[in-house]
């Protein structure tokens, strides 16, 4: 390993060297900022003529090589006209850029979005970027958007609010992290997702697959999440809501005031979901006592009310000496239930419920230039007060119709009535420090501090143990970056330090949760690295290449369990993968008007102490386990055809295969199931779009927009697929999934309205055994957006 | 050691009733015990596990094979063979003549009679929960006649015992109550079910049961057939528990009653100053037919070493024993001490003779048969003068030993591909 590590270090160096014999370049450098000198993050900064260019920091510095010459630059950033100037380099100098604001030319907005997209998209990573300001005006849900994204997919149990998971590129939903603004998203509180955050609350999301940067502080082992909340830098208020199906409504609201004598900046940010899901339940089973059995029927399901509320508001202040910025936020979020089934759809509740309530103190802190030119800190500080119950205390049994028997025993476990408490407490520190040693070169420190509690306690159980877990983490990770040869090629070298103590109490049910197994206090230390590279032959052709010895510390749900339907598995170990990427990607731009673009690439995963979540029919209830050794490979691509920003058709596919590699089984001997597929998991699914966008409809200001998009899942088998007759097997069906959407703005998409029709065609559609979504629906979306 | 001590503790599962299917309803005793008939028209199941244990919470995928005989000499796997009843069945299921009989399959709330014909399972009848119910594998059963079930189990907060009595050929719900034994008992917790055994000679239902707030003593409740009243109960302090309370005899055989209708009952103590509750002892306990109370005469299995798993009668008042021993099967020096325990390979077969209460370790080739893992299972029966024997030894692969019980000779007949958890065998009627 030394000699590898050695090697990799020696091979940057040698890059370094060759660029720096190579070329003869000049560096350009500055800032873009408004009129009033507040720097404009992320603007485009490019040379005419030529494909050489970049992006301003966060803080609106900029810096790249190119050769000696006379240019046009141009500078652009949504909500800016944009400014071309003319200029001469010799040598080494600094042009500082003002922008002017443009209340009228709102196509930026795609500039803007694009940029940040094509820079995820063209990193070292192996990454997808969403743009989701772009599609504000017909979105109701970020997990929507998430799943069409090619290697992903979203395996929900029904309606709006029901439990779901995520797999990226195979890793199932817990190895896979969430993160908002580079900070571990559940300081919202565990139950805020990609369900129930505040679309119009967010620009973009990054997605990460299985190498993981630095500074988002992840023990992730699939991949991760990151959620970018927008920045603008002017007053303006976006207001949204949309209604549904099955008594659904969605209410946003987003917006940023400056107040003008002391430029005290606030950000308020409200999200409500609410819906009753009673959608229809085709052919579930209903006893007939005439017919004396149960015969297929047709019911609404009665007990999946959910309603979850995201109050956040953030104030602070920019470009102060001291501080970039210095931003203080509260929030507050409340997720109200109900469980209509359990695992499988037979099992039907109808009066158990969840609840949670959450409360966040955060602060964060930005400065670039610190001590030394080039040294930018990011430090945040946050605390999160996190209360769920599960309210079980129903002596009923229930039937699809809603009937219901006195049974003398519960809903969810069969035993007496509980009222299960947990009380999550969550401390989080981040300071991730970037220095830029010149434009070739620069470095990133992170050091994320994650410190869980889990105190349990039922108000009605006495039997139930009473206890008080603490789960802390440590990760410290390092990057090197490199860039060389006008910023063709791209590298990244970096590593990983995970520091893991758990403190255990509770000890009931040992032979389920293994609490007897492992010491009351124990912590573990686990390093990980990784490297990756990326270079840009022209546009139309690009390679990257990256691999990460990831690490991923069992998350606390995972350890300790929901309370419910979660039992507790103290044994846990982290699981630690070796993922491999690469890919090609391009662009190519024809008679000015088209533009193809396409996506490929392939992954290998090499997975130890695999964290799988087993299902159990018979208990209806969930446990992670250690499944130990897992390979998983596959290749997905994307397609992507633009005409004239009018005609859109994208497509991609997504292929991959898991396999068990436990040669033996827990006894020592051999198993059977040794390179067999890991069943219950999709391995073939594709997402299609056609879109048209007719500017100027109905009014110059005006456009009108028609999607139609297509989803397939190919089927799988429930269990082990080459043990036990065929026929026998049970098996998750194939679907497909048809949506179409009209949507129309006004006035450069200040006024919006969107109509959408979701399972065009009433399919009977499963994402997991016995576990019916929902048929047709509608809905329309109405958006304001003032600014 | 916790984890193994409430492991065992679950694993009081006894399933002697479903090899009493026996079309002659002309028979004295229930059929379970009556192994001198001749069944024929029969074939066997097979059940096994893949990727994880079965029961006790966790599951992979089940496999149900069925075959003609047990008695070849050949290798049987499940590559594309048997069916898959993962997502309907469980291995704790009650078994009688052609069917499965269950509550609450994949808690559904109903009771449910099930077959299995040609590697798929049907379902012959369903019927919904009335008043009582049930939570899945938790609770034990009781055959009245051929076509009169009992089911009984605590209720959810376990402070009483509940019942349900069904017609086996319709399901439908015959009648239903509770035994009213917190009244009769003073006692606030009870065993999550129990065991549950019919005596025709005097139409008693014998039900064994815990009370939960006293680990030194169980008890059992003699109940009226008909009308499911309790007449009596005894305190039996002999042993701490009976070796069945939580699963009853869903999967494993924890009583059985002799020629004379006499009813055996497994039961395991705690070995004193033992490092954890799972380190035990096992014995068997009498009531003699037509009694009120255990025969405190006789107390079988007496030498303290070792713990009841399982038992069969062989007829001749000779019984089938399965032990957890580490002590004895070398995995561990000290049966008090909890290295040894666990899944090693610590269990052996050994046949009892009920009247001199000697102990006979079964051979083959004149070697022991291979001791075993796995004490959450059921691999043996007895069947028209044989017991079928399965063990899933360490070094090789699980298969099956037929002991010709009036020759006294064992054969090995069929052997499983290695890499399959082996839980149980059944016999089914054609």
């Amino acid at each position: 390993m030394k000699k590898l590590l050695y090697g990799i270090l020696w091979y940057f160096s040698l890059l370094s060297t060759m660029e720096g014999q190579a070329q003869d370049f000049v560096l350009l450098s500055g800032k873009i900022s408004d009129k009033h000198g507040i720097p404009l993050p992320f603007a485009t900064i490019q040379i005419e003529k030529t494909n050489l260019g970049t992006y301003a920091d966060s803080t609106g510095h900029y810096s790249f090589r190119i050769p000696q010459g006379k240019y046009s630059l141009t500078v652009s950033l949504i909500g800016y006209l944009s400014s071309t100037q003319t200029l001469t380099i010799n040598q080494d100098c600094k042009l500082n850029v003002l922008l002017e604001k443009d209340t009228i030319n709102l196509q930026e907005v795609k500039i803007y979005g694009k940029g940040n997209i094509k820079r995820t998209r063209e990193s070292v990573y192996s990454a997808n970027a969403i743009d989701v300001k772009s599609a504000a005006n017909f979105t109701t849900k970020l997990s929507d958007l998430v799943n069409k994204t090619t290697g992903v997919r979203i395996r929900t149990e029904g309606g709006l609010g029901s439990d779901y998971d995520l797999s990226l590129n195979g890793m199932s939903g817990n190895s896979i992290r969430y993160f908002i603004d580079d900070i571990p998203l559940n300081i919202k509180g565990n139950e805020i997702s990609l369900i129930n955050l505040p679309v119009n609350a967010i620009d973009r999301i990054e997605i990460y697959k299985g190498v993981v940067p630095t500074h988002l502080g992840a023990d992730a082992l699939g991949g991760a999440i990151n959620i970018i909340t927008r920045k603008e830098k002017q007053n303006f208020i976006d207001l949204s809501y949309s209604i549904g199906s099955f008594h659904t409504h969605i209410v946003n609201l987003n917006a940023l005031a400056i107040l003008p004598k002391t430029q005290i900046i606030f950000k308020p940010t409200i999200g409500i979901n609410y819906s009753k899901n009673n959608y229809t339940m085709k052919d579930v089973e209903l006893w007939n006592e005439e017919a004396n059995k149960y015969l297929p029927t047709d019911v609404k399901r009665f007990h999946d009310d959910y309603f979850s509320l995201l109050t956040q508001l953030e104030f602070g202040i920019e470009n102060k000496k001291w501080a970039d910025a210095f931003y203080v936020s509260g929030s507050y979020s409340k997720i109200d239930k109900e469980i209509q089934t359990g695992s499988v759809q037979t099992i039907v509740y109808g009066m158990a419920e969840r609840k949670q309530d959450s409360w966040n103190i955060a602060a964060r802190y930005n400065k670039h230039n610190l001590f030394t030119e080039g040294l930018q800190l990011n430090a945040q500080l946050s605390h999160t007060w996190d209360h769920s119950v599960t309210i079980d205390t129903a002596y009923r049994k229930y039937q699809w119709d809603g009937s219901y028997i006195e049974s003398p025993r519960n809903e969810i476990t069969g035993r007496a009535k509980q009222l299960r408490n947990y009380k999550r407490p969550l401390t989080l520190t981040r300071i991730n420090l970037d220095y830029h040693l010149n434009d070739k070169h620069a470095f990133n420190l992170n050091y994320m501090m994650h410190r869980n509690g889990n105190k349990r306690y039922d108000k009605l159980d006495d039997e139930f143990m009473p206890s008080n877990d603490i789960l802390s983490k440590h990760i410290i990770g390092l990057c090197y970056s490199q860039s060389l040869f006008e910023k063709k090629m791209s590298n990244n070298i970096f590593i990983k330090n995970y520091i893991n103590h758990v403190k255990i109490e509770q000890t009931d049910l040992a032979w389920i949760t293994n609490s007897d197994q492992v010491p009351d206090k124990t912590t573990e230390n686990n390093l990980g690295y990784g490297i990756g590279t990326r270079y840009i032959f022209c546009a139309p052709i690009a390679f990257k290449a990256s691999y990460e010895h990831a690490i991923r510390l069992p998350l606390a749900r995972e350890l300790l369990g929901n309370g419910s339907t979660i039992y507790p598995n103290i044994a846990l170990k982290p699981e630690n993968s070796h993922n491999f990427n690469v890919g090609v990607f391009g662009s190519y731009i024809f008679s000015n008007h088209h533009t193809l673009s396409y996506e490929a690439g392939g992954f290998y995963r090499k997975v130890q102490d695999y964290i799988h979540a087993v299902i159990s029919e018979a208990e209806g209830t969930i446990q992670y386990e250690n499944v130990s050794n897992v390979n998983i490979k596959g290749v997905e691509g994307e397609l992507r055809y633009q005409y004239d920003n009018r005609l859109l058709f994208s497509a991609n596919c997504s292929y991959q295969e898991s396999r068990n590699m436990n040669r033996y089984k827990k006894d020592g001997k051999p198993s059977v199931i040794y390179k067999n597929k890991i069943p219950n998991s999709p391995w073939l699914y594709s997402n299609n779009e056609i879109t048209w966008t007719q500017p100027d409809f109905l009014g110059k200001t005006n456009k009108l927009r028609l999607s139609y998009l297509y989803q397939y899942v190919h089927w799988f088998y429930l269990t082990w697929e080459g043990y036990g007759s065929l026929k026998s097997k049970s098996r998750i069906p194939t679907q497909h999934l048809h949506t179409a959407i009209i949507g129309y703005s006004l006035k450069n998409d200040r006024y919006n309205i969107s109509l959408e029709c979701n399972n065009l065609f009433d399919s009977k559609l499963y994402d997991n055994f016995m576990l019916q979504k929902p048929g047709r629906s509608f809905s329309c979306k109405v958006r304001l957006f003032l600014h | 050691m916790k984890t193994l001590n409430s492991f065992m503790t679950m694993l009081l599962v006894t399933t002697v009733t479903f090899f009493t299917a026996c079309d002659d309803s002309n028979d004295k005793k229930d059929s379970d015990s009556t192994p001198k008939e001749t069944i024929e028209k029969i074939h066997y199941d097979i059940w096994v596990s893949l990727g994880a244990s079965s029961g006790m919470g966790k599951d992979g995928a089940t496999l149900v094979q069925s075959l003609n005989t047990l008695e070849d000499d050949k290798t049987i796997d499940f590559i594309g063979k048997g069916c898959d009843v993962t997502a309907s069945i469980d291995a704790e299921t009650i078994i009688k003549g052609k069917y499965y009989y269950q509550a609450a399959p994949c808690k559904k709330a109903c009771f449910g009679k099930y077959q299995i014909i040609n590697n798929e399972l049907q379902t012959i009848q369903e019927r919904p929960f009335a008043k009582n119910t049930y939570k899945d594998r938790r609770y034990c059963h009781a055959w009245i006649d051929d076509n009169t079930l009992v089911i009984m189990a605590a209720n959810g907060k376990a402070d009483e015992i509940i019942w349900t009595k069904l017609n086996a050929s319709t399901m439908e719900i015959i009648a239903e109550g509770d035994l009213g034994l917190a009244k009769k008992t003073g006692f606030t917790k009870f065993s999550t079910s129990g065991l549950a055994r019919y005596r025709k000679s005097d139409n008693t239902i014998i039900y064994a049961f815990q009370d939960k707030n006293n680990a030194q003593a169980f008890y059992v409740a003699f109940i009226d057939a008909n009308d499911m009243s309790v007449k009596s109960y005894v305190e039996e302090n002999r042993a701490n528990q009976m070796a069945g309370t939580a699963y009853g005899e869903l999967l494993q055989h924890k009583m059985f009653s002799d020629d004379n209708d006499n009813l055996y009952i497994a039961c395991n103590s705690r070995i004193p100053n033992s490092e954890k509750s799972t380190c035990q002892y096992g014995c068997l306990l009498r009531i003699k037919n037509g009694e009120y109370k255990f025969d405190k005469d006789y107390q079988g299995f007496n030498d303290k070493q070792g713990k009841l798993v399982t038992v069969d009668y062989l007829g001749n008042n000779k019984a089938l024993l399965y032990i957890q021993d580490p002590q004895h099967t070398g995995t561990g020096s000290d049966n008090a001490k909890y290295q040894g325990w666990g899944d090693a390979y610590n269990c052996y077969y050994a046949v009892l003779d009920l009247n001199t209460d000697t102990k006979k370790e079964l051979t083959y080739n004149n070697s022991k048969l291979p001791y075993s893992s796995g004490t959450f299972s059921q691999r043996s029966f007895i069947l028209n003068g044989k017991a079928y024997i399965g063990v899933n030894p360490e070094k090789s692969a699980p298969g099956i030993y037929v002991y010709d019980i009036q020759k006294d000779q064992i054969s090995k007949g069929i052997t499983i591909q290695e890499g399959y958890e082996f839980n149980r065998i059944i016999y089914i009627h054609e």
